[in-house]
């Protein structure tokens, strides 16, 4: 993972995190994962084509998709239902939109998908050959891992 | 061999004329016999799927000489081995219309053609009396015969089909002995060393016997990560040797982490964190082979603060100026690795051979050029997981593979044969050694240890 990917994600992570949910947020330290990860129970997934390619994967509880989701909303949410999916889907927008703004300003273009969202006990996602650099953000509502993995274009 | 024994048993009794009588009566046992340059061997029945003639084998390149080519048997397409060339019997020369003998064997499911001079007949035998083969057998190495069997006052040689052909589904070590049985006989005897020598990754205990420093390496893979392994048990013999005269009987333990780093000080290759002084990039120089490609492509892992990255970027770009290079510098420490890219030039360093590649910022200070700058990709990776490079032409991986597991280095060693090219470069510390491995080949120039595949 090149240096010059890695801030753009934190940086935009944290600073949406910070506006939407209001409240303290922390950034635990960054890592890199192999290939294959679990996934907590909820996963916002985006992908990346263009120079660029890959995708960006936001992590999470159940427990934590639904306080965020109550926390956007104003309202208290306990069913993961089409608002809370929906709110989840534009958080993950949010910040890959955004941190691809950044990229585009460093020169590097490309094209985003839409959000695809995950749930489900105890699923796991590969992906072969590209590494993934995690980012865990500690929000008042629970853990999200920013997972991202992207690679130059062969 | 079970067989020989009781052999020899039942001849030492006195119902020996018996006993000989019996086994000629008792067929279990039966073989093809056929002749390679006037001598006569036999293979197993079992093994023959069918005897043929057959001609105009289609000549497939770049296979070992022993592989006439292949052959489409009733549609099934086989390959078709010379016998004679694999073992180093001289072969009559071939008429190019002439049919040859073959014999068509199977190896688990694949079939091979073999092509022997002359197919003679199907001899019944007790196993029994098959003895083994003399250690003084010349003609073919030893391990290929399964054994001697005498019928009607002829001697044949039982050769062991699965042997020549090699089972593929050997557990590791041995498939690639196996596989060596593919190539000519004579082949297989000087390739033995070296791999008997990877045969032996036994350190720890066969050294412990007359250099007892096993404590030391636990801690030092304690403190500092650093693993004993082929690469580098040859500098941590004479590493321990000299501490043993360094310090007090009392005091041959780490005590500290310092003490721990005062042992590996020594290991650190010349400025591996730091700045190149002259006479080194000047070694590299002339060590770096030539190289007409376009576009060469370089792995650097464990790049750290990247003094290393951009030292080797002017070394290149001096070697090969046409050349479109890039470096791929890696490092698992996100800090070193995110600050490599900023990397200012102290002043002493500025005026010496780095001077052509810098430029200067508007404060005033020393910074590495557009055109070095360029050429550099710096990562956080870890390259013990997968990675996305493409091949390359150069690997300058120094005092890296030393801080990782053992069983990673070896992933990652794999990881270098798999990516770097054909005619590539690998560059590893100064106290690190691939001597030990097959794979890779050392050569020394300008007093730089490379290694190629």
């Amino acid at each position: 993972m090149r240096v010059e990917y890695i801030n753009p994600f934190v940086e935009t992570a944290y600073s949406i995190l910070v506006e939407v949910l209001g409240g303290e947020v922390k950034r635990d330290n960054l890592y890199l994962k192999s290939t294959s990860m679990p996934v907590m129970g909820v996963a916002a997934l985006v992908g990346l084509a263009g120079d660029v390619e890959g995708r960006v994967l936001f992590d999470m509880s159940m427990e934590t998709a639904l306080n965020i989701a109550s926390k956007m909303n104003d309202e208290k949410i306990d069913t993961f239902d089409e608002l809370a999916k929906a709110t989840i889907t534009e958080l993950a927008n949010l910040i890959t939109a955004q941190a691809v703004t950044k990229l585009h300003e460093l020169g590097f273009k490309f094209d985003l998908t839409p959000p695809a969202l995950f749930t489900g006990e105890r699923m796991e996602i590969s992906d072969q050959n590209v590494e993934a650099l995690i980012v865990p953000m500690i929000t008042e509502q629970g853990k999200i891992e920013v997972n991202v993995a992207i690679r130059e274009r062969m | 061999m079970e067989n020989t024994i009781e052999q020899t048993l039942m001849q030492e009794t006195s119902y020996d004329i018996e006993d000989q009588n019996d086994k000629i009566s008792i067929i279990d046992f039966k073989m093809i016999t056929f002749s390679l340059s006037g001598k006569d061997y036999a293979i197993d029945i079992m093994k023959v799927k069918e005897i043929a003639k057959a001609g105009h084998f289609t000549y497939v390149p770049n296979t070992s000489s022993f592989v006439l080519g292949v052959h489409n048997l009733r549609g099934d397409i086989i390959p078709i081995i010379d016998l004679r060339i694999f073992f180093n019997i001289p072969v009559e020369e071939r008429k190019d219309d002439d049919l040859e003998n073959l014999i068509v064997v199977s190896v688990g499911e694949q079939s091979f053609g073999v092509v022997v001079d002359h197919i003679d007949k199907v001899v019944g035998i007790q196993q029994s009396s098959i003895q083994p083969p003399h250690p003084l057998f010349g003609d073919i190495n030893i391990k290929y015969i399964s054994g001697v069997v005498e019928n009607a006052n002829r001697l044949f040689i039982l050769l062991d089909i699965d042997r020549i052909f090699g089972l593929r589904q050997a557990p590791t070590v041995e498939s690639a002995k196996e596989q060596e049985h593919f190539s000519p006989a004579q082949k297989t005897i000087a390739d033995h060393k070296p791999t008997q020598k990877q045969e032996t990754p036994v350190l720890l205990e066969h050294k412990a016997s007359d250099l007892d420093y096993s404590f030391l390496v636990e801690d030092l893979k304690v403190r500092k990560s650093f693993n004993l392994s082929l690469i580098n048990e040859a500098w941590i013999k004479s590493r321990y040797m000299k501490w043993l005269d360094e310090r007090d009987a009392e005091n041959i333990q780490f005590n500290s982490d310092e003490d721990a780093e005062l042992f590996l000080k020594p290991f650190a290759s010349k400025f591996s964190h730091d700045f190149w002084e002259e006479s080194y990039a000047e070694q590299l120089y002339k060590a770096l082979p030539e190289n007409t490609a376009k576009q060469i492509t370089v792995w650097n892992p464990g790049c750290g603060k990247g003094h290393e990255s951009f030292s080797l970027a002017c070394v290149l770009k001096k070697r090969y100026p046409e050349a479109r290079i890039r470096i791929y510098a890696q490092d698992t420490d996100l800090l070193a690795v995110s600050s490599a890219q900023m990397l200012r030039v102290p002043q002493s360093q500025a005026e010496n051979w780095y001077a052509p590649f810098l430029t200067k910022t508007v404060s005033g200070e020393h910074v590495f050029n557009a055109d070095i700058t360029e050429m550099l990709f710096f990562e956080y990776h870890d390259i013990t997981h997968n990675n996305a490079l493409p091949n390359v032409d150069i690997i300058f991986c120094r005092d890296v593979l030393s801080y990782l597991d053992k069983e990673k280095q070896e992933i990652v060693l794999e990881d270098f044969e798999d990516k770097l090219k054909g005619n590539g470069v690998l560059i590893i510390g100064e106290n690190e050694v691939l001597t030990n491995y097959v794979d890779w080949h050392s050569k020394e120039v300008a007093s730089i240890t490379m290694y190629t595949k």
